[in-house]
């Protein structure tokens, strides 16, 4: 969903902001005419995610429409899991409403920080206060597996005002946090402005300091690089994808992947309202499994041997055996008879592994 | 008339940027050489890094045929000649095949300290000046003051000056008809025996070896059977053509023409630039008078990243050779870098220029060390050794004295900046010579300065002194004794050869910080700290860290970013392949080059 009251600092998607209402009624036409084609042959879904832009930018009417087109033209698994990403600033209680009644029932909400020097910085205005009223409305509306979204890292931020956004979320006590190291990414506004990431050594502080913070205080264990959660509050979605599972993907710039080939949709919107054709990134199968066995290391728990060969074909010893031998006696890997994760320290250097896996 | 008679062979002489390619534009345009339809700026340029850079590197002929106000059709040979300080070498020999040349000085800027060097090397070859003030149309021209520097630096009387706008076309029909009345035609040659000057030459895979002459006496056609005079080797010609300005084949090149000639030549060595072409039957007894064999004044290793490159790299420099006989090159090794070549090069730019074709018109991945030059080693037996390359320094306890080559500067500038040009030439060790006033706003100091504080940044220096309007020219001056010392450096605890460098004693612990600064910022973060010293006869005299690498990964990777995300790891894995690896450290290739760039003095 590619829509969003105001595009932020550190944004790199094809975001509209401030849509007209013709452009979204365009947008949900070409969707549904898209998922229909696409839940055929579809097999049950465990998990569903719809992200953005700011899917609750969508009028009250507009995201009722948008969650029948899933209901109605997919089947859920038992137990299946549905996530809504949210904006604090618009997520009225008419909107959770509808929500609950399209069968949602896990919702991520970006509060990013409780500090208005931090919201300035990245270019994301808003009252403070919103944050708490929509973690207690989420609350109220009883959901109780919902993500609150922090971001760490910004020009100027210490490791006390880090600690202050951590207290804050843990009054709240959210199931699940995801904590992100701001990315200065391409064609982004603070790239134009020529911000540079933090010094390296204050960001490990700071995701340090996350990892004991949430787990001393809110009973968070890291399950990934930027992902906290109480057990069975993980996010199964991006579990599964991180550890090679299919998925399909719909609306501009989604991705899905059939097994084989990963393709992408048109990234601007305009061009996907042409049905312009998904783009293939096709490489070989060994490849595809060197790929799936970096995207399942970001997790904590790593790869079980047997998992990743049921998933790729592949045994990892077979076609990385080396080098995953030199990143073990590095200290960066940490290898067991059936398994295989990253230690503490490669998970802050899982870039730097994953090329010299590649 | 005779032909001959209706051929003028020039060339421009222009300081970079006072509008030189501009106006070889505008001849082509004017007269209607190329139309407008295959027209693109700095039609000459055609090396992709001469547009880039705005200089010419290559000089590169053309002709063009004018229709004078005397109703005669003439051939113009104009020969393109380079404007940086490092290229007099090719200046020369572009001025060997002329008989007269354009000087072009920007009204905004005046006479520039090389454009003297070049005028006196015309005015030594007899060549006829037409001066040109260009740039007419800018605000802030000032014609008179140039009109003042050409009658007092360079001797050319005020009044002969044209007046020009290459940009706006002003002025181009004076300068035309100046080339076909004031310089003369080629001279009649009694015999007709093939004499032709080699005064370039190009490598194409295709065609083997292309010459650029000037024939001198007698003609020269497809089918004939020539002899190169120095090498002796004998070939058939396959073709002759002019250059107008794409090479065009034509019957004959007949004498005072320009053109070029491909022969059966398909070894680079075997074709030398300032050779003489002659009859394989009727030979020629003595070449034409060759250029000025300039020596190269600086040297430096440069060695392929993948050491399976060493035999690629050195046919590639081979034929670079051919069109650029300032450059040398011999085998030699080091610890660090393996295989590779010593070599020589005629200044900073021209070493920039050679690495930068290396890369990209052979496609070869090179590392290239720091800069040296000659040093005179005096030993205490008695003997002298020549030292290009700082690690052959023999053992200090050997050494009698060491001398340095110096060279003597001369530097325009406007008068404001003397007081900085003077700290600087101090700072680089240099001793101020007399200063001299050129016009009301400009002065032309001397200085004797060692070449090695030339070669590291001095020319840069100047430009930020002077805000780019100072200019600079030199030439050797003889050796000078120097309490000199060679400086090591160590990454990771190992010493890197390719740094070594030799420095006066004084300057070591400065030059020493320096360095290890610089490599700390352009050494990229490892998982391990890696320790950077200098150190000059086992004394460490500077020591800096690259701290380890604490934190590399990318904190979002959801099921949109992976193909991405994976494309963006294998480029960044590629970028890491084209390092050098030295012990356990990747070193970036053009590490060797930016630490010569520093901000600090």
């Amino acid at each position: 969903m590619p829509f969003c009251a105001r595009r932020c600092d550190y944004c790199a998607f094809y975001v509209y902001e401030k849509a007209a209402s013709g452009l979204r009624r365009e947008y949900l036409t070409r969707l549904e005419s898209e998922l229909k084609v696409k839940s055929e042959y579809c097999d049950p879904l465990a998990t569903i995610y719809i992200g953005g832009g700011t899917p609750t930018y969508f009028s009250t009417r507009e995201l009722r429409e948008m969650l029948t087109m899933v209901t109605e033209n997919f089947q859920f698994e038992a137990g299946y899991e549905f996530t809504v990403e949210s904006n604090p600033d618009c997520l009225t209680p008419a909107k959770l409403t509808a929500l609950i009644d399209g069968g949602v029932n896990r919702i991520s909400t970006g509060i990013q920080s409780f500090s208005q020097g931090v919201l300035d910085a990245i270019g994301r205005p808003g009252k403070i206060e919103r944050a708490y009223e929509a973690v207690d409305a989420i609350r109220a509306s009883g959901i109780g597996n919902f993500n609150c979204d922090l971001i760490f890292g910004v020009p100027g931020q210490t490791i006390s005002d880090w600690e202050n956004d951590l207290k804050e979320i843990s009054q709240l006590a959210p199931p699940h946090i995801s904590a992100y190291s701001l990315m200065i990414e391409e064609n982004t506004k603070l790239a134009e402005s020529g911000t540079v990431e933090g010094d390296d050594e204050l960001l490990s502080e700071m995701w340090n300091l996350a990892g004991e913070y949430l787990e001393n205080h809110c009973g968070l264990r890291r399950y990934e690089i930027s992902n906290y959660a109480k057990t069975g509050f993980e996010c199964r979605h991006n579990q599964r994808i991180w550890m090679g599972n299919r998925f399909i993907g719909a609306g501009p710039s989604a991705c899905y992947f059939d097994g084989v080939s990963r393709w992408t949709n048109p990234t601007t919107l305009a061009s996907w309202l042409k049905n312009t054709p998904a783009v293939e990134d096709a490489v070989s199968s060994e490849q595809r499994a060197v790929e799936i066995l970096i995207t399942g290391l970001r997790t904590v728990d790593g790869w079980e041997r047997f998992d990743f060969e049921r998933v790729t074909g592949f045994d990892y010893s077979d076609i990385r055996g080396e080098t995953i031998c030199e990143l073990t006696e590095a200290g960066l890997l940490v290898q067991d008879v059936n398994s295989l994760r990253l230690s503490n320290q490669g998970l802050l250097l899982a870039d730097f592994i994953a090329r010299e896996l590649l | 008339m005779h032909k001959i008679d209706l051929i003028r062979n020039f060339s421009i002489i222009a300081h970079i940027d006072h509008g030189k390619s501009t106006l070889a534009d505008r001849f082509l345009q004017h007269t209607e050489s190329v139309d407008d339809r295959n027209f693109q700026d700095q039609l000459l340029d055609n090396m992709d890094l001469e547009r880039e850079r705005g200089i010419t590197i290559k000089s590169h002929p053309v002709s063009i045929r004018f229709r004078g106000s005397n109703e005669r059709e003439y051939s113009l040979n104009l020969i393109d000649t380079p404007g940086h300080v490092d290229f007099s070498y090719e200046v020369s020999r572009s001025l060997a095949a002329c008989e007269g040349a354009v000087l072009l000085i920007d009204a905004t800027q005046g006479v520039q300290a090389q454009t003297v060097a070049n005028v006196n090397l015309a005015i030594r070859q007899n060549l006829v000046i037409i001066p040109v003030i260009n740039k007419i149309d800018m605000q802030a021209a000032d014609i008179d003051t140039c009109r003042e520097q050409l009658e007092e630096i360079l001797a050319i009387p005020a009044d002969e000056a044209i007046l020009a706008s290459a940009k706006d076309g002003v002025g181009i029909t004076e300068i035309l008809e100046a080339v076909i009345n004031r310089i003369p035609s080629p001279k009649r040659m009694d015999n007709e025996i093939l004499r032709a000057l080699i005064f370039d030459s190009v490598y194409d895979s295709f065609r083997g070896v292309i010459n650029y002459v000037r024939i001198v006496s007698g003609g020269i056609k497809a089918g004939d059977e020539i002899r190169l005079f120095s090498s002796g080797v004998v070939s058939a010609v396959k073709e002759v053509g002019v250059f107008s300005p794409e090479m065009t084949p034509v019957g004959q090149l007949e004498v005072g023409s320009v053109g070029y000639v491909i022969a059966n030549i398909k070894s680079p060595e075997d074709s030398k630039i300032g050779d003489t072409i002659t009859g394989k039957v009727q030979s020629c007894d003595q070449p034409l008078r060759g250029f000025r064999e300039i020596q190269p004044m600086v040297f430096s290793g440069i060695y392929p990243i993948d050491s399976a490159d060493y035999e690629p790299l050195k046919q590639s420099m081979a034929k670079l050779r051919l069109n650029d006989s300032a450059f040398t090159f011999q085998p030699e090794t080091s610890a660090a870098l393996g295989f590779g070549c010593r070599c020589g090069f005629l200044g900073l730019l021209h070493m920039e220029i050679v690495q930068e074709r290396l890369r990209r018109e052979y496609g070869m991945n090179i590392i290239a060390t720091y800069p040296s030059v000659i040093y005179h080693v005096y030993l205490k037996n008695g003997e002298m050794l020549e030292v290009d390359n700082p690690l052959h320094l023999p053992d200090a306890s050997t050494i009698d004295r060491l001398e340095e080559p110096i060279v003597k500067a001369s530097i325009i500038s406007p008068v404001a900046y003397i007081g900085g040009i003077m700290n600087l030439i101090m700072d680089k060790r240099g001793v101020c010579g007399e200063t001299n006033t050129v016009d009301q706003y400009h002065v032309m100091m001397a200085a004797e300065l060692p070449l090695h504080e030339i070669v590291i940044d001095f020319h840069d220096k100047l430009k930020t002194i002077t805000k780019g309007y100072g200019s600079m020219d030199y030439e050797p001056f003889g050796y000078r004794a120097a309490p000199l010392v060679k400086m090591e450096i160590k990454v990771n605890d190992e010493p890197v050869d390719a740094f070594t460098t030799i420095v006066h004693r004084d300057y070591a612990a400065a030059r020493g910080r320096q360095l290890a600064e610089r490599l700390q910022e352009i050494i990229p973060q490892h998982l391990f700290k890696i320790p950077i010293q200098a150190a000059v006869g086992g004394n460490v005299i500077a020591r800096e860290t690259v701290r380890a690498l604490r934190k590399d990964v990318t904190a979002k990777c959801y099921g949109g970013d992976i193909t991405r995300k994976r494309k963006l790891l294998e480029k960044q894995k590629e970028g890491k392949k084209k390092m050098k690896q030295i012990g356990k450290v990747n070193i970036p290739q053009d590490a060797f080059v930016k630490v010569l760039k520093s901000n600090t003095s």
